[in-house]
């Protein structure tokens, strides 16, 4: 009998703040990303209980929440936390998953004669948490036979408490669980699903399967009627199942529009400069490469992508192919910029070394960069290209996308 | 209010179960006794890491980084009640 726990630490970016500031405890705080921003990347419990939601901008949560405390995000103490509570886990069971920064799977399906109450094993996490973390740290627990329960459970129950989803009441989780707190049912599908008047996943099992297969297709069908019947969808499947990172991406949003070329330039060469350092350093290759500007006007963008035949990873390679085969030199200062974009994907395992004089040149160049960088810092060396301009070093975000990077 | 500084720092430090607790530091010729801490955490930046502590005494709060590659204590932020 499997039995899988899913922790989910409680508004973590916000928790974590409270937990380090005393004088934000209690109170409802909005974590923006630096000084200045307009976006609320997280809420406090205090904050979300006043309707403030992810993703709002300040002024909408001034007006929510008026006395509302705007906090810049601590990314370096979201990673360490992350990275103690990895530890943590691993030192009660050997099959941890980190899903995200604030969210962890603990498969004790092998160690059921030294955990034969899996409830009391959570009280004790949650102890073990407040010890690693502090006294304001809270989380939710889910306790079930599978990843998919064990995360539905937690994610329904009330703030610092601990759920088991079993047989008797699985039904009742399935029934009463609108498609928004589902993992895996985007909003599109939801859409979808409402439309043919379904409004739960428990709804799915009074229907049929020829039904599900004409209106959502082969894949879909398959992975409703699984979670309508409480089993894992292929979601959680992927994440055992992929080796190493398909993609990295990078993007950041500037505090101001700019049509300024050189700074676009410089933006873009940062940001490429961060993706080739990850992919290096797992050591990967990709060979799509991605750009996408974003105007300050409501959807203005532009972006563009190409697939070459010979992976890579080197920053000279991958910034010529972004910058100029792409044509993004012509369409830097058509219109200003505010949001920017780079992505390396079809990432495979690098293999061997190229032959040519011109590629090892450039190996070595990017060697011995990954060198300093490792000795040094990130950025302790960097291209003149940089110069003069404030640099844009790494950040972890709240899906943590690059976890394989951080944790291996 | 918050104010940054990066002043280098004396410390009193409690080594606990191969934690590094401090307990009081001296900084301009005034010594403040840590009344509690709400936490700490660790980052680096390639080969080099910090130890970061966020330390309440007698109401404010102070950041101290120790940098264990040359021993050194700076006192990094202070806010005020």
């Amino acid at each position: 009998m499997s039995t899988v726990l899913h922790i989910d630490i409680n508004s973590y970016f916000a928790t974590m703040l409270q937990q380090k500031y005393p004088s934000l405890r209690g109170k409802p705080v909005g974590i923006i990303k630096d000084v200045g921003r307009t976006c609320v990347i997280a809420a406090s419990k205090e904050a979300k209980a006043l309707g403030v939601i992810t993703g709002s901008n300040t002024r909408e949560a001034k007006l929510r929440a008026p006395g509302i405390i705007l906090q810049p995000a601590e990314f370096d103490l979201y990673l360490d936390s992350t990275r103690r509570l990895q530890k943590l886990f691993l030192s009660i069971a050997p099959h941890v998953q980190i899903y995200s920064l604030d969210e962890a799977f603990i498969d004790i399906s092998d160690c059921s004669l030294i955990y034969p109450h899996p409830h009391r094993l959570a009280i004790q996490i949650k102890l073990h948490i407040k010890k690693e973390l502090g006294e304001w740290v809270t989380c939710n627990i889910g306790i079930s036979r599978n990843r998919f329960l064990a995360k539905l459970g937690s994610e329904l129950s009330p703030k610092d408490s601990i759920i088991t989803v079993d047989k008797h009441n699985q039904d009742d989780f399935l029934s009463t669980t609108d498609f928004k707190s589902v993992c895996g049912v985007g909003y599109r599908l939801e859409h979808r699903l409402h439309a043919l008047g379904i409004e739960s996943l428990y709804a799915l099992n009074f229907v049929g399967d020829d039904f599900l297969h004409q209106h959502f297709g082969p894949f879909w069908s398959v992975q409703l009627r699984r979670m309508s019947q409480g089993k894992e969808p292929h979601l959680f499947s992927t994440i055992d199942q992929n080796p190493h990172m398909k993609s990295v991406s990078r993007s950041i949003t500037g505090y101001r529009p700019t049509k300024n070329q050189q700074e676009i330039k410089q933006i873009l060469y940062n940001l490429s400069a961060e993706v080739i350092h990850k992919v290096r350093v797992m050591d990967l290759v990709g060979r799509q490469i991605y750009v996408k500007l974003y105007g300050s006007r409501h959807q203005t963008f532009w972006s563009n992508f190409i697939t070459v035949k010979t992976p890579i990873n080197h920053l000279s390679d991958f910034f010529e192919i972004l910058y100029y085969r792409l044509g993004t030199h012509q369409v830097a200062g058509n219109f200003p910029v505010i949001k920017f974009a780079v992505r390396l994907s079809l990432l495979i395992p690098k293999l061997s070394d190229q032959l040519l004089p011109d590629w090892q040149k450039q190996e070595r160049l990017a060697s011995a960069v990954d060198k300093l960088w490792h000795k040094y810092g990130l950025f302790s060396v960097y291209s003149g290209l940089l110069g003069g301009k404030q640099i844009i070093k790494p950040e972890v975000t709240g899906f943590f996308g690059d976890k394989k990077f951080y944790f291996g | 209010m918050s104010t940054r500084v990066n002043d280098r720092i004396e410390t009193l430090v409690h080594f606990k179960k191969g934690h590094l607790i401090p307990l009081r530091f001296l900084w301009k010729n005034h010594s403040y006794k840590i009344d509690s801490l709400t936490t700490s955490y660790q980052t680096r930046d390639g080969g080099v890491e910090h130890l970061h502590f966020a330390a309440l005494c007698q109401g404010n709060f102070y950041e101290l980084v120790f940098t264990p590659t040359d021993n050194s204590w700076f006192l990094t932020n202070i806010h005020t009640q």
